[in-house]
């Protein structure tokens, strides 16, 4: 019961810090668009707003949302279960991580746009993000499934093999939690890198329905306002699927830490 | 016959730990190990469970071993009961819950380790090994981070545990009123590199023992750790 009124009071006091947050970064936006008094270089919140309200209640707004999200979901479903099957090995055995090791580096260390570029000329314009998506993002998630997996308590290990414990629920049963924090985090980490880079192939790929070619669209319109409400959609979309990543792999975490 | 050590030797970066260590257990039994914090009895006992492998000797065992190691090693993100329930393939929940009932735990099946005391979390471990089963029990110090009154408390719950199938129990402490209490038998370790230096039994039943009985016991086997080899 106490420990329950702690937290709620904890909650309600990070809301209010958190609100205080977006005050103060609108209060800066407002007075750097009105002491700039240009519009086309920085427009103020209002009308960046006034922007959002259009974008939605448009007729489009459905198939750009839906095409840019169903995009990013079919990169990111594919980094998730590669990564997840390349990292869980390589964890598992240190000479499958030293083959996979030049391949990891060789992804890393590629520039993104170079990635970006060759997915253009390697695929249709709608299925070039896709793979963007993937290559910036698996890295990212290989590395912490890897990582969640060698750092697996030892002792857990040993108990589990004095035991007799069989391989598959020793996995299931003692790597798989023990790696989930570093995945999550990693999830967190790639969810917000691969939209953002995802979005970007999108402005030079130009598909049909996209976040990113309505950007285009907007500078091309000189619209700065739209570019700046389609930043602000991206935001809350991040937001909303890192919090709902969030939900889905940190059930019932929370009991165990206190 | 459940165990069967000759001449059992270890070495660790040229350092001797095990120096020909020689004993039997048989059935029923419940055998103290009884030496200095850092005379090798963990690496005995890992010998024993197949962690580590022996550079010299013979060491035989039966092939149903369970372990209460010295830190609880119950999983995090499980409850008390899923953590019993971990170590066996065939669910048995009703074996389990009568475990957890006898050492005082029922009430604590829903709950994480991080909501148990360290007392609590031990106690789990060694619902775990009986859970498990087998014909012989290793354990490591189990209660030795925990406070005098509640190491006694939780010797009698093993005691009464034990009676139920007599397993044997190899008992490792160096806590002389431990295994003063619980062992059949007594063997003490010399201070590295280890082997046994002396052997006390006891025949009184360990359910009847009181500490008070064995003063001069005590006093012996205190005289027997003290001798420098």
């Amino acid at each position: 019961m106490k420990i329950s009124i702690i937290k709620n009071r904890e909650k309600k006091h990070n809301t209010i810090l958190f609100l205080m947050g977006i005050g103060l970064l609108l209060i800066g936006w407002s007075l750097i668009s009105y002491w700039l008094r240009q519009p086309i270089l920085v427009p103020g919140p209002m009308a960046t707003a006034e922007e959002i309200g259009k974008i939605v209640i448009s007729s489009q707004f459905g198939p750009i949302l839906g095409n840019t999200l169903l995009r990013f979901g079919a990169g990111f479903a594919l980094t998730m279960f590669l990564a997840a099957l390349f990292g869980i090995a390589a964890g598992l055995s240190p000479g499958l991580a030293r083959v996979f090791a030049p391949f990891i580096s060789l992804i890393k260390a590629v520039p993104t746009m170079a990635i970006i570029l060759l997915a253009i000329i390697w695929l249709k314009s709608n299925l070039a993000p896709i793979l963007v998506v993937f290559l910036i993002s698996f890295p990212v998630l290989y590395w912490s499934w890897k990582t969640g997996i060698e750092e697996t308590d030892g002792k857990l290990l040993e108990m589990a093999k004095l035991y007799r414990v069989g391989k598959v629920k020793t996995l299931c049963e003692i790597y798989l939690p023990s790696a989930r924090p570093y995945v999550l985090s990693g999830i967190s980490s790639a969810l917000g890198l691969g939209f953002k880079v995802g979005i970007g192939a999108e402005v030079l790929c130009q598909p049909r329905f996209g976040i990113g070619t309505a950007m285009q669209i907007e500078k091309s319109n000189l619209n700065t306002a739209g570019v700046f409400a389609w930043a602000l959609i991206c935001v809350v979309l991040v937001v909303v699927m890192d919090q709902l990543a969030k939900r889905v792999f940190f059930r019932g975490q929370e009991k165990r830490k206190i | 016959m459940i165990a069967q050590l000759k001449n059992v030797k270890k070495e660790y970066q040229g350092l001797q730990v095990l120096d020909g260590i020689s004993f039997v257990l048989q059935p029923g039994e419940i055998v103290c190990l009884l030496g200095p914090s850092g005379s090798g009895k963990t690496t005995l006992l890992n010998i024993m469970a197949g962690l580590l492998p022996a550079d010299d000797g013979e060491c035989w065992i039966t092939d149903k071993v369970s372990y209460v190691f010295q830190e609880d090693r119950l999983l995090p993100w499980k409850t008390l009961l899923e953590n019993i329930l971990f170590v066996k393939a065939e669910r048995e929940v009703e074996t389990a819950r009568a475990i957890l009932a006898k050492l005082g735990l029922i009430d604590f099946c829903n709950y994480y380790p991080a909501e148990l005391s360290g007392g609590m979390k031990q106690r789990a471990a060694i619902a775990r090994a009986f859970y498990a089963g087998g014909d012989l029990f290793l354990m490591d110090e189990p209660f030795q981070s925990l406070d005098v009154e509640l190491r006694l408390r939780l010797i009698k719950e093993l005691i009464s545990l034990w009676e139920v199938k007599r397993n044997t129990i190899l008992f490792v402490t160096h806590n002389l009123e431990e295994a003063i209490l619980l062992g059949h038998r007594i063997l003490v370790l010399s201070d590295g590199p280890a082997k046994i230096k002396k052997e006390f039994k006891v025949e009184m039943a360990p359910a009847d023992r009181v500490p008070e009985d064995f003063k001069e016991l005590k006093q012996e086997m205190e005289r027997c750790l003290a001798v420098v080899d």
